[in-house]
């Protein structure tokens, strides 16, 4: 084992640390901590000397710290905690703690130390990512009606065979509920697709049509158009290359003219 | 006039036939020969066949329309079919279903204003 | 009594209306969504007229399945009828005249997830088909 060739200096650096640092023995009596953990838990140091490492957490945590360290002597190896800091005025905050036994040469357990690490901000992003997960997932095409009987719907992105699918049963019963006859859906945004969901797009399209509406396609681009004319569009659905012109169109079904 | 479950009334120069919710081949009969005769004594503008009731449409349904839509047709009328369920509607589409002489409507009031009839109760 | 599983002869047009019936029942009991029912009693339509116009009578069974986490339910059609000529030209939906046996199967199998024909002329034949709740 190496001794610290300046020690001062490795006492500063530990009480510099942004992370609280901590010894204590196996029977839970605190030896050495770092200036952070004062500061972060709000004890003063003889104060510290009355507390167990189970009094830093709310009641409903104590029985993980307890766990945890348990792990630490039995199995004499490193053990991570997600949980609560709980200071003396009661604020909670989440953090990370990890324990690691020091044993003695004689490979007793002399104490056990730890860093332990403010999770606030990891647990933010993680809630983020995973709402962000969710949102994708129930990606759905939205659908509004812009107009007295007109509904626009709008492609962006990737579609695939299932939300094709939600997005037909959306529409029709939109169309059902609104008596809609007019639906323009704009793909300016959208990402080619395959061939299971162009056909489900035609499918839609039909289906439109058996319910006694018009679809109008806004926004298509050369590649997009191949496909449909490949798959048999038929005479179901009007086109136009701009959503301007396509909701004109849709105004005009309407019978509505803004001479 | 009836014909078991399903009605054919008229509507000044049109023909309105509602099927039920599971119609049967001797249902449907029944309703194509009510509106041939109707349309025999005094040929209508059009004929709208009001399916919205109608729960499930397979490849004999859609034959039948089909057929009596051509009969209309030959005799001097537009058929409209109306009010199509959404899933019915989707199931039609991936059947692939030509339903080439007829005309659709959302409702049965849709399909009068279509045949050009102001149906204004007032 | 689960509605999940069972059997009906089909043997009349009463009974061509029962299995659309017990499917619908079934297929809500699995819990598919109202396009799915749709999809699948429309099959059921069609391969039970099939079987009362072609075979004159025959039967339907049907189960629910699992299989890796997923519910699927399954119908067979059993009949001692005619059998299919060229199976292979119905599924293609190669039949555009309007003869009743052909489209439907092609449609039939849109509808669904899996179907399986077996058939052996003037010995009879089993349809199979099933449809997956995701």
């Amino acid at each position: 084992m190496t001794q610290p060739s300046e020690p001062e200096l490795l006492a500063d650096a530990v009480n510099t640390l942004d992370d609280l640092f901590y010894v204590f023995t196996p029977d839970g009596e605190w030896v050495e901590w770092n200036d952070r953990f004062t500061s972060v838990t709000g004890y003063d140091t003889d104060e510290i000397t009355d507390l167990d490492p189970t009094d830093l957490v709310p009641d409903e945590e104590r029985d993980d710290v307890r766990t945890a360290i348990k792990t630490v002597t039995d199995d004499r190896t490193a053990a991570t905690l997600g949980t609560l800091l709980e200071t003396k005025t009661g604020d909670r905050i989440p953090y990370e703690f990890k324990f690691t036994p020091l044993e003695s040469e004689d490979g007793s357990l002399k104490a056990i130390t730890g860093v332990g690490r403010d999770f606030t901000e990891t647990n933010r992003q993680l809630e983020v990512q995973h709402s962000l997960a969710e949102e994708l997932q129930n990606v759905s095409v939205p659908i509004v009606e812009i107009w007295d009987g007109i509904l626009l719907s709008t492609i962006i992105g990737k579609l695939d065979s299932v939300q094709a699918q939600d997005f037909t049963e959306e529409l029709l019963g939109r169309i059902s509920t609104t008596q809609a006859t007019v639906a323009i859906i704009d793909i300016t945004g959208a990402e080619a697709v395959d061939t299971q969901t162009a056909q489900h797009l035609i499918d839609t399209i039909h289906a439109v049509k058996l319910m006694g509406g018009q679809t109008i396609i806004t926004g298509l681009n050369p590649e997009i158009s191949q496909t449909l004319v490949q798959l048999g569009i038929g005479f179901d659905v009007e086109t136009q290359s701009s959503l301007q012109d396509g909701l004109k169109t849709a105004l005009e079904i309407e019978g509505v003219s803004f001479d | 006039m009836s014909a078991g479950n399903a009605h054919v009334v008229r509507i000044y120069d049109v023909l309105l036939g509602t099927f039920p919710d599971d119609p049967t081949d001797p249902v449907v009969d029944e309703l194509q020969e009510a509106i041939l005769t109707e349309m025999e004594t005094a040929p209508p503008e059009g004929v709208i066949l009001d399916v919205s009731s109608v729960q499930l449409m397979d490849s004999f349904f859609a034959r039948h329309i089909s057929e009596t839509a051509q009969m209309i047709d030959l005799m001097g009328g537009t058929t409209v079919i109306a009010g199509i369920r959404p899933e019915v509607a989707v199931t039609a589409a991936e059947l692939g279903y030509q339903l080439d002489a007829v005309e659709t409507a959302r409702s049965t009031d849709h399909a009068l204003e279509m045949l050009g009839v102001n149906w204004n109760p007032s | 009594m689960s509605e999940s599983s069972g059997q009906v002869e089909i043997q009349s047009e009463t009974d061509v209306l029962q299995t659309r019936q017990r499917a619908r029942t079934a297929a809500e009991q699995v819990g598919f969504g109202t396009t799915d029912i749709t999809r699948i009693v429309t099959a059921v339509s069609e391969l039970a007229r099939n079987t009362h116009l072609y075979a004159d009578e025959g039967v339907m069974e049907w189960d629910q399945i699992t299989d890796n986490g997923r519910t699927g339910l399954t119908f067979v059609f059993k009949d001692d009828g005619p059998g299919i000529a060229d199976p292979d030209a119905a599924l293609e939906g190669e039949f555009s005249t309007s003869n009743g046996m052909g489209r439907g199967l092609s449609g039939t199998q849109t509808l669904m997830d899996e179907m399986e024909i077996d058939t052996e002329q003037d010995v009879g034949t089993t349809i199979t088909i099933t449809k997956w709740h995701s």
